[in-house]
């Protein structure tokens, strides 16, 4: 059985009276691409918030890599939230500069390749730049990490389907098998093929949870196999 | 790490101050030309009182800054940078008080020193016969050397220094525990409620403090001497220390149910 690096057991969380996630328990192989697949609301963004500790107040136990999600899990986490997080003040250079203080893994070089492949200029400030800009921004500052695990909230939402194709490439090129990254997309078409792994959540339960070899076994697609079991669902 | 945390945090404070410091020096600048222009005594005094207001308003206004900065970076979409950082919260907390206290203290400093130029030039409205008059009190109370009067400013900086980290942590704090609730039920006015309710109470205990356990520092000409007895000698300057030592460990203090309640309380939204 292959090593895991997220294992989540017995994890439930509500917001009021609303159960988002309930009692669920699964864990992740380490080393690769997994998709984490569901509507909107089910609460993928909710779990990804518990797994980089920005949310407490859960149930249950998470683990990555063996440990609670805290300072150790945010050094080996690298994590691209759905939100742009860049501070007002930055330029592209300073968010550079600002994740090459703080993470041991920044590869500053390759962030500086990014933002010319991009064609984002360095001196430009960050809040001045299109929503499509500050994504390509927030990825490359991400993807220039050599973290162990990659989390990334709807990395393509607010980009156009040629800046997808790009990026997407990108996310390809500075995958390693080292790394693992989990994903969550609504886009299954368009990233099915890089998905070595897909995780289903829905109904506050874990739907599916399998290899995307035992997922497309029958000749099906992943974005198939969803609309088959949430069809079931809802 | 916490140099850098530093280093950045007062980057991103300069950012939002700079405009009101910005903003201060162009008034300083308009009034202190016009006093050199008018001609009119009490008119040259009334572009000192200006000089001081506007810096009074700037630092009422690098508060508020500091605050939402402080907001916006811990709890708004900035949080998601700062608070998957791999430091220590307590780093983390430190930095941003540092930084808003060396802006903060910056700006008090400047309108200090202001306040003295104006009493300077306010002496011309007073007239002789009153700048005589604080003259002779001045002597039967025993004007202290220029050297004593030195250290005892850069000793009075230190405590001043004391009240406004204090400031700064009751600030952090309401911010924090606004974001828990019932408070967070109050909004905004919540928070400034609770802000005040915290700085009132704590700079009462501290004058309690002081009142039980009084430790004094007497700044002569030719020593420094720390006694509990408040009789102010001619010649000497008197502070009261127990104060500011109770404001730097309530700071302290309060920055841990801080750290406790960011790291196991509060969720980005």
């Amino acid at each position: 059985m292959s090593e895991k690096i997220i294992e989540v057991n017995n994890l439930s969380k509500s917001y009021g009276d609303h159960l988002v996630l309930n009692d669920i328990s699964f864990s992740l192989p380490k080393g690769e691409i997994i998709g984490l697949f569901g509507p909107n609301g089910c609460g993928k963004s909710t779990l990804m918030k518990i797994l980089t500790g920005l949310i407490h107040d859960y149930k249950g136990s998470v683990l990555i890599e063996g440990n609670t999600p805290g300072d150790k899990t945010k050094a080996i986490t690298a994590y691209l939230p759905e939100q742009t997080f860049i501070h007002d003040w930055m330029r592209n250079i300073d968010a550079v500069d600002y994740f090459n203080d703080f993470f041991k893994d920044f590869d500053k070089a390759k962030a500086l390749e990014m933002l010319k492949r991009f064609s984002l200029p360095e001196k430009q400030k960050c809040k001045t730049m299109s929503k499509g800009m500050q994504e390509k921004l927030l990825l490359s500052l991400t993807m220039s990490r050599a973290a162990d695990l990659y989390i990334l909230d709807e990395p393509m939402g607010g980009v156009d389907p040629a800046t997808r194709d790009s990026i997407l490439k990108f996310i390809m090129e500075n995958y390693t098998e080292k790394s693992t990254m989990l994903i969550s997309t609504h886009l299954i078409n368009d990233l099915q093929s890089v998905f070595t792994h897909a995780l289903f959540i829905g109904g506050g339960k874990v739907l599916l949870n399998k290899s995307a070899e035992e997922v497309t076994k029958n000749g099906k697609t992943i974005d198939d196999v969803f609309k088959e079991v949430f069809s079931n669902v809802w | 790490m916490f140099g850098k945390l530093l280093k950045n945090d007062l980057k991103a404070q300069w950012f939002s101050v700079s405009a009101i410091y910005f903003c201060a020096l162009i008034a300083v600048v308009i009034f202190e030309i016009g006093a050199n222009v008018l001609k009119d005594d009490k008119q040259v005094a009334l572009c000192g009182g200006g000089v001081c207001l506007a810096l009074l308003i700037a630092s009422f206004t690098t508060l508020i800054t500091v605050a939402i900065m402080f907001n916006n970076t811990m709890f708004g979409k900035a949080g998601y940078l700062t608070l998957t950082l791999p430091v220590k919260m307590n780093s983390l907390l430190a930095s941003k008080t540092l930084s808003g206290l060396i802006w903060i203290f910056s700006v008090y400093a400047l309108l200090i020193g202001s306040l003295v130029l104006w009493l300077y030039q306010i002496k011309v409205i007073l007239g002789d016969q009153m700048t005589d008059t604080i003259e002779s009190l001045l002597e039967i109370f025993g004007v202290p050397s220029v050297k004593t009067i030195t250290i005892g400013v850069i000793i009075a900086c230190i405590l001043f220094a004391a009240i406004i980290l204090l400031l700064v942590q009751c600030m952090y704090l309401s911010l924090t525990l606004s974001q828990i609730k019932p408070i967070s039920s109050f909004g905004k006015f919540g928070t400034i409620v609770l802000f005040f309710v915290l700085i009132g109470s704590l700079l009462s205990l501290s004058g309690t403090v002081s009142d039980m356990l009084p430790i004094n520092i007497v700044v002569s000409e030719t020593a420094i001497l720390f006694t509990s007895d408040s009789t102010v000698v001619d010649g000497t300057m008197n502070f009261r220390l127990t104060g500011a030592i109770f404001n730097i460990i309530a700071s302290v203090i309060l920055q841990f149910p801080m750290a406790f309640l960011i790291n196991k309380k509060i969720n980005l939204k």
